[in-house]
């Protein structure tokens, strides 16, 4: 059973483990692009490498900075409206390839594009309840800590 | 946003048919024309994409409804943001 931590393992300065998962979330480094260029058997070798991936629950649905899926020249397969804080519009899907090294698992799949970048935040990914269905999350507030441990779905 | 206006009218006029015949399946349109059906996304987005390769196409789930997004994270103070070389 695979796990990972998608927590801060140490804190920075003044500020401790928790400090951290509190200002940044728990945050997984992934690795994006439309094709992989490995060979078939090797692991997947995706162009855009360690992008940072925020775990929110707060999402129904995986979401990718716009300017990351321009960059990656990503293939747009949909349109779709985003409901939220926000408020309401309409935004772009893309299809994308995602490998999680710690996990050793590959997505393909569709993701929303969001301006993440534009709105000036540290992460470049979303992966929302849909992702996480998949995994047994742990959370722990106090220590920094978040474990994500795959579980055997029936 | 009109990238891909020729396929999403191409779905819409055809619909009915499609829930009729493909409910819950994901199809495929590309420049207007309706590609095929597929039980799954990655089996939809594989063959589009050796077809097509990067596109615009069009895959879409027959009969889903509409998808919350909301974002956690835009509570978050783009202050909060600079995460000092984490």
């Amino acid at each position: 059973m695979r796990t990972t931590q998608a927590g801060f393992k140490r804190g920075r300065g003044a500020e401790t483990p928790a400090d951290l998962l509190v200002k940044l979330g728990p945050t997984l480094l992934v690795d994006v692009g439309h094709r992989s260029r490995a060979a078939p058997d090797a692991p997947p070798n995706l162009p855009a490498k360690r992008i940072r991936a925020l775990l929110d629950t707060g999402a129904g649905m995986d979401g990718i900075d716009e300017t990351l899926a321009r960059d990656l020249n990503l293939p747009v397969t949909d349109e779709m409206e985003i409901s939220g804080i926000g408020g309401r519009h309409r935004t772009l899907v893309y299809l994308a390839r995602l490998y999680i090294p710690s996990l050793e698992r590959l997505l393909f799949q569709p993701f929303a594009g969001v301006k993440l970048e534009e709105g000036d935040q540290w992460h470049r990914i979303i992966l929302g309840r849909n992702f996480l269905r998949g995994y047994r999350t742990t959370y722990d507030g106090t220590m920094g800590d978040v474990i994500l441990a795959e579980v055997e779905i029936e | 946003m009109s990238v891909l206006a020729k396929d999403i009218a191409a779905f819409t006029d055809m619909r009915r048919e499609l829930e009729a015949q493909h409910l819950k399946e994901w199809v495929v349109f590309h420049e207007g024309r309706f590609e095929g059906a597929f039980a799954d996304f990655e089996t939809a987005a594989e063959s589009a994409q050796a077809r097509f390769d990067r596109g615009p196409y069009l895959i879409r789930q027959v009969g889903a409804g509409p998808v919350q997004f909301s974002g956690g994270m835009i509570l978050r103070p783009v202050y909060a943001n600079n995460a000092g070389g984490v």
